[in-house]
C-alpha cells in the first residue's frame, strides 16, 4: 500500500510539475503490481519519455495482483479515451490486449512475447532474452555442457520449447526436455534427467519452476551437481548457478522509446515486440564451488550481482 | 499378527492397487496457467537452500522411518566404516567381536549373526553374500567410506520391495559419481595400531555425457595389544589355553584392499567392486589357540553390475539389472597347533526388471521382478595336517520374486503407500510380505506414517546345510523368519531450522532361527526356535542452520521380551542417547564435530549384564583451507572409557573389551 502511494505521489508531482499539463498527451498506466520491477519500469519509462520534450498526463490504476480488479481498471480506461496504454505485467496486458482494440497499447515485463502479439494494436517488451542469447551464456558460463535438460508443461512452454530445441541444435546443444502436467511429476522428472542433464535451464513455468517447486528442484542440483540456470536472480541467490537478468528500469525505457513512436503516429502492430536490450546477470560463487565450477574472472567481474 | 491377517493384509494392498482411487475432479486438474502470478516467479524472494537439509522430502514423505548420513557427515565425524556411520544413527547400534561387526536395530542385536536382518544396497545392488547373506560394514566392507554420497537408512521392514534380509530394515549406500570429483583425489591417513590408509580416486563427467569414477584403497592397521584375563595364567579361573601373560600380540591386525569403478554412458551404468580384508582373531574364538596370529579369516567379495534405466515414455521408465557376484571366506582356526580351514565359495548372478510409471497423475506404481541363480554355494572344512575332512557341501539354488508397489495421492496432504512381493526359493518355497503405510501431512510443517509390514528372512547356507561330524547337525528343513512391525511416526518442523520426530513401534518375530538341540543325535543344530516381541519409542531432535551449525540428539527406549522365558533378549541396550554436533570454528573451512554415544546395560549371552557406557569423539576437519586440501584429526573415544560388546557362547570372554582412546589424522588432496 505505501508502495502504491509513493508510485501514485511519484506520478502527480510529474503532472504537477510539468507546465501545460492539460494540453499533453494522455497515457493510462496499468500496472499489475507494486513488486520494485514495476516501479523501476515506470521509472524508467518516465525518465525516458520526459527526455524527448513529451509531457504527458498519466493516470495510474494498480491491479495490485488481483484479477478481479480488471473489470473495474478497463472500465476506467474506456472512459478515459486515452491516447496510449502502458501496460506492465501479464495481468494487465492480457486484461487490455483482450478488452481494449481502440487504443495503443505499449506493454512490458511479460513473460511471454506471445501476449505481445494478441492485436494490432499492441506492442512492447518482453521479460524473454533470445534463445540463442541464452544458450550461448550456457557456453559461456559452462563450456563443458552438451546436455540442457529442461522440464516445462506443455500448456504453458510447448512452442518456446520446440523452438528452444531447434535453436540448441544449431548451436550444437542438446536439449533434453521433459513434460510435467502437475508439481508431483517433478521430482520423478528431475530424477531422469539426472542421469543426461549437465546442466538445468530454468523456464518460466507455473507448474514447473513454481515457487513450491524451487527448494526441491535446487536441492536436486545441489545433490547432483547439476546447476541451475535460473530465471531471475532471486532463484540464484538461494541456490542456483545464475541467471541472466533483466534491466527492469531499461525495460521502461526500451518501453518509453516505443511509446514516443507510437504517440508520434507509429502503429504498435508495426513495431515488432522487443527483447531486453540490457543483459545482466548474477552469479552464486558458492554453488559454483561446491560443483567445482570454475567461472572465468571476467565473467565473475561483470556480474551485476555475486552470491 | 497371524498369517491370515497377513493374507487379508495382502487382499486390501492389492485391492488399494488394483482399483483407481476416486478422487475430486480438482485434485486431477493440473495447475491451470495463471497470469497473475507468471512474473512472481521472477521477483519473488526464495528461500536459500543452503541451510536445508539436502534430502528433506525424501525423509518425510517416505514409507519408513529414514535417516541419511551425507558424505559431509563422514568427513566432519570422521567416521572410517560404515559401522561408525550407524553407531551414530538413533535406534541402531553396533557390536563388534575384533573380527566383524554386527548390526544392532530396534533392540535387537544378536551377537554372530552377520548382519542377516540388515539389507546393505550399494546404488541398488544387494550386497548380503549368498552362503551367509552377510551385510558388511567393518574393514570387510566391499566400499570405501570415502566414496559414499549419502546413505540411507531406512527403518522398518522392507521385504515388500527388497525381499529377504530387509527384516530391520534397509541401509542404501548411494556412491559418489565422476561428477562428484572432476578430477584426481589422493587420500592418506593415520593412526593409532599402527594403522595406514591410502586411496586414489579419479572420477569426471566429459562432454559426451559419459561419467566415471574409479578408485582403489590400501588398509593396514597391526592392531591392538589385547589383554584378556580369561586367558592370563595367572588367573586361577583361566581358560586351559592361557598364556603370554593373557596378552594377544601381533593378532589383531587387519588388511584390506578395495577396488571401485562405475561408467555410465546413456541408459548404461556398469559398475564393478572387489574387496579382499584379511583380520586376525585375537580373542581366542571357537576355542582357537590363543595369541597364535595364525588365527585369521580372509573375506574375498566382488560383483559386476550392468544396468539399463530408460524412459519409455513421459511417465513411465524401465530399469533392467544384470548382476554377477563372488564370495569367498577362508578362515584358518588353529587347534593344538593344527590349522583347520572353514571355507565357503559363493558366485551368483541374476536379473531385475523394474517399471515405474504415473497413473492419473497421482498414482505412481512399481513393478518389478527379480531372478537369481546361485551357481555355486560351497563350503568346506578340513585340517590341513594332517588332512581330515569335516565337511564338504555343494549346492544350488534360485530365488524368483515379483512385486508390486502404488504410492498412491490423494490429495496434497494424503499418500497412501501399498506394496507386496512374493518370493519364492527353491529351498523352502514362497513367502508373501505386505508393506502398508499411511502418509497424513495435516500441516505443511507437519507428517504422521501409519506404517504396517512385514518381512522375513531366509535360512542361510551356513544355518541349512553346515555340519560337522560329532559336533553339529545340519537341518535342510529350516523356514525363513518372519517379523510384522505396526509403527507411527510423526515428524514436525519447528520453524525453518529444527526437525522433531518421534516414533512408536512394535514388532513380534516368529521362528526366529537359533541353536537347538537335534532329538535324534542330541547334538547342535540350528532349528526355528524362538518368538521375540518388542515395542519401542524413538526421539529425534534435528538442527541444521545457515551459518553451518548443525546438530542431532536422539533418544532411543526399547523393551524385547523372548516369548519362551519372558526375559529381555540379550544385547538389547533398554535405552540410547546420541548426540552428533557440528560446528563451524572458521566459516566453510573448519569444522568441530563432537559424538556422544550413551548405550544402557546389555544382557550377555553367559549371563549378567554388559555394564552401561558413554563414549565421546571428536573430529576437527577442516576444507580448503589450504587450496583443494581437506585435513581432519580424530579422537574416537576421547575419555578413554572402558567398555565391551557382548558376543556369542563362542567366546569364553563375556565380553570383548572394545579401544580404548584413539586418532586418525587424515589428509585428502584433490586435483
Amino acid at each position: 500500500m505505501r508502495n502504491a502511494i509513493v508510485l501514485t505521489l511519484m506520478l502527480l508531482a510529474l503532472v504537477v510539475l510539468c507546465p501545460g499539463a492539460a494540453h499533453a498527451e494522455r497515457i493510462a498506466l496499468l500496472i499489475s503490481s507494486d513488486d520494485a520491477p514495476y516501479k523501476e519500469a515506470v521509472a524508467g519509462f518516465n525518465e525516458y519519455v520526459g527526455k524527448q520534450g513529451l509531457q504527458p498526463s498519466y493516470e495510474l490504476i494498480n491491479l495490485g495482483g488481483d484479477a478481479s480488479k480488471t473489470g473495474e481498471a478497463i472500465q476506467k480506461i474506456k472512459l478515459g479515451r486515452f491516447d496510449l496504454i502502458f501496460a506492465l505485467g501479464s495481468l494487465a496486458t492480457d486484461a487490455v490486449a483482450r478488452e481494449i482494440s481502440d487504443t495503443p497499447i505499449v506493454a512490458g515485463l511479460v513473460l511471454r512475447p506471445e501476449s505481445l502479439k494478441k492485436g494490432g494494436n499492441i506492442t512492447g517488451v518482453s521479460l524473454e532474452f533470445p534463445l540463442d542469447l541464452q544458450f550461448s551464456w550456457i557456453q559461456k558460463v559452462i563450456p563443458q555442457a552438451r546436455t540442457i535438460g529442461v522440464i516445462y508443461s506443455p500448456e504453458e512452454n510447448k512452442k518456446k520449447i520446440e523452438a528452444a530445441i531447434k535453436a540448441a541444435q544449431k548451436m550444437g546443444l542438446k536439449l533434453e526436455a521433459q513434460e510435467v502436467r502437475t508439481s508431483q511429476e517433478v521430482p520423478d522428472v528431475l530424477e531422469r534427467l539426472s542421469k543426461r542433464a549437465q546442466v538445468l535451464w530454468g523456464v518460466p513455468d507455473t507448474v514447473a519452476l513454481s515457487m513450491q517447486m524451487a527448494k526441491p528442484i535446487l536441492l536436486f542440483s545441489l545433490q547432483n551437481s547439476i546447476p541451475v540456470v535460473a530465471p531471475s536472480s532471486m532463484w540464484v541467490k538461494a541456490g542456483a548457478l545464475y541467471s541472466l537478468d533483466c534491466d527492469y528500469k531499461d525495460v521502461g525505457a526500451q518501453c518509453g522509446e516505443m511509446a514516443v513512436k507510437v504517440l508520434k503516429g507509429a502503429s504498435p502492430g508495426a513495431l515488432p515486440p522487443e527483447s531486453p536490450r540490457t543483459v545482466n546477470y548474477s552469479l552464486n560463487m558458492n554453488t559454483a564451488r561446491m560443483m567445482k565450477l570454475a567461472i572465468p574472472d571476467d565473467l565473475v567481474r561483470g556480474a551485476k550481482q555475486t552470491f | 499378527m497371524n498369517i491370515s491377517t497377513v493374507n487379508k493384509v495382502c487382499f486390501i494392498i492389492l485391492a488399494v492397487i488394483i482399483l483407481p482411487p476416486v478422487s475430486s475432479a480438482q485434485d486431477q486438474a493440473p495447475v491451470m496457467f495463471a497470469a497473475v502470478s507468471e512474473e512472481s516467479l521472477l521477483f519473488q524472494e526464495i528461500p536459500s537452500v543452503y541451510g536445508a537439509s539436502k534430502f528433506e522430502q525424501k525423509v518425510t514423505q517416505a514409507p519408513s522411518s529414514v535417516s541419511i548420513v551425507t558424505s559431509q557427515d563422514i568427513k566432519k565425524n570422521g567416521y572410517r566404516t560404515l559401522a561408525d556411520i550407524l553407531r551414530s544413527v538413533s535406534s541402531f547400534y553396533v557390536t563388534y567381536d575384533r573380527n566383524y561387526n554386527y548390526i544392532g536395530v530396534r533392540g535387537f542385536g544378536r551377537p554372530g549373526d552377520y548382519n542377516t536382518r540388515v539389507l546393505l544396497l550399494i546404488d541398488g545392488h544387494r550386497t548380503n553374500d549368498n552362503i551367509y547373506n552377510q551385510a558388511a560394514i567393518g574393514t570387510e566392507a566391499i566400499l570405501d567410506v570415502d566414496l559414499i554420497d549419502r546413505v540411507e537408512i531406512i527403518r522398518g521392514p522392507g521385504s515388500s520391495l527388497y525381499g529377504s534380509n530387509a527384516f530391520f530394515g534397509v541401509i542404501n549406500v548411494i556412491t559418489r559419481r565422476g561428477r562428484d570429483l572432476k578430477g584426481t583425489e589422493v587420500s592418506g591417513e593415520a593412526g593409532s595400531f599402527n594403522t595406514y590408509k591410502g586411496r586414489l580416486t579419479y572420477g569426471n563427467r566429459y562432454q559426451n555425457g559419459a561419467e566415471a569414477i574409479a578408485s582403489g584403497t590400501a588398509y593396514d592397521s597391526k592392531g591392538d595389544r589385547l589383554y584378556y584375563p580369561e586367558f592370563d595364567p595367572a588367573n586361577p579361573a583361566a581358560d586351559p589355553r592361557a598364556t603370554n601373560g593373557g596378552y594377544s600380540d601381533n593378532s589383531d591386525y587387519d588388511r584390506s584392499q578395495n577396488l571401485f569403478s562405475t561408467v555410465a554412458f546413456g541408459d548404461f551404468t556398469l559398475q564393478g567392486a572387489y574387496v579382499s580384508r584379511t583380520k586376525g582373531i585375537p580373542t581366542g574364538a571357537f576355542g582357537t589357540d590363543f595369541n597364535d596370529a595364525r588365527n585369521k579369516t580372509v573375506d574375498t567379495r566382488s560383483y559386476a553390475d550392468l544396468k539399463y534405466e530408460h524412459g519409455l515414455s513421459a511417465k513411465t521408465d524401465l530399469t533392467v539389472r544384470l548382476f554377477y557376484d563372488y564370495y569367498q571366506y577362508t578362515g584358518d582356526y588353529l587347534y593344538s597347533g593344527v590349522i583347520n580351514k572353514d571355507v565357503s565359495y559363493g558366485t551368483w548372478a541374476g536379473t531385475e526388471v523394474k517399471l515405474i510409471t504415473r497413473l492419473q497423475d497421482m498414482q505412481r506404481l512399481i513393478v518389478g521382478a527379480e531372478y537369481q541363480g546361485s551357481f555355486r554355494e560351497n563350503q568346506q572344512n578340513y585340517n590341513v595336517d594332517p588332512y581330515a575332512s569335516g565337511l564338504d557341501d555343494v549346492r544350488r539354488s534360485r530365488i524368483m520374486a515379483a512385486y508390486l508397489q502404488d504410492e498412491i495421492t490423494f490429495s496434497k496432504s494424503l499418500i497412501l503407500n501399498a506394496g507386496v512381493r512374493y518370493d519364492n526359493y527353491s529351498t523352502f518355497g514362497g513367502t508373501t510380505n505386505p508393506r502398508l503405510a499411511l502418509i497424513a501431512m495435516p500441516t505443511e510443517k507437519s507428517t504422521v506414517k501409519v506404517l504396517y509390514g512385514s518381512a522375513f528372512r531366509a535360512p542361510n547356507d551356513y544355518e541349512l546345510y553346515y555340519q560337522v561330524p560329532g559336533l553339529s547337525v545340519a537341518n535342510p528343513e529350516l523356514k525363513p523368519e518372519k517379523i510384522t512391525t505396526t509403527e507411527v511416526v510423526f515428524d514436525q518442523y519447528l520453524g525453518d531450522h529444527l526437525r522433531a520426530s518421534v516414533l512408536g513401534y512394535y514388532y513380534k518375530i516368529k521362528d526366529l532361527i537359533n541353536y537347538g538341540t537335534d532329538p535324534v543325535t542330541g547334538l547342535p543344530q540350528f532349528q526355528n526356535l524362538e518368538e521375540v516381541t518388542a515395542k519401542g519409542s524413538q526421539a529425534e531432535l534435528e538442527g541444521k542452520w545457515a551459518n553451518g551449525i548443525e546438530a542431532r540428539i536422539s533418544y532411543t527406549v526399547q523393551r524385547t521380551k523372548d516369548q519362551l522365558t519372558g526375559d529381555p533378549i540379550t544385547n538389547s541396550p533398554a535405552q540410547m542417547v546420541k548426540l552428533v554436533l557440528n560446528v563451524p570454528v572458521m566459516k566453510d573451512k573448519i569444522f568441530l564435530g563432537v559424538e556422544e554415544q550413551y548405550m544402557d546395560r546389555r544382557k550377555i549371552d553367559a549371563g549378567g549384564y554388559a555394564p552401561a557406557f558413554a563414549i565421546t569423539n571428536l573430529t576437527l576437519f577442516s576444507q580448503n583451507l589450504v587450496q583443494r586440501l581437506d585435513a581432519s584429526v580424530s579422537v574416537y573415544n576421547l575419555f578413554n572409557k572402558e567398555y565391551g560388546d557382548p558376543v556369542t557362547l563362542d567366546f569364553v570372554q563375556p565380553t570383548i573389551r572394545q579401544d580404548g582412546r584413539s586418532y586418525r589424522f587424515k589428509l585428502t588432496y584433490a586435483f
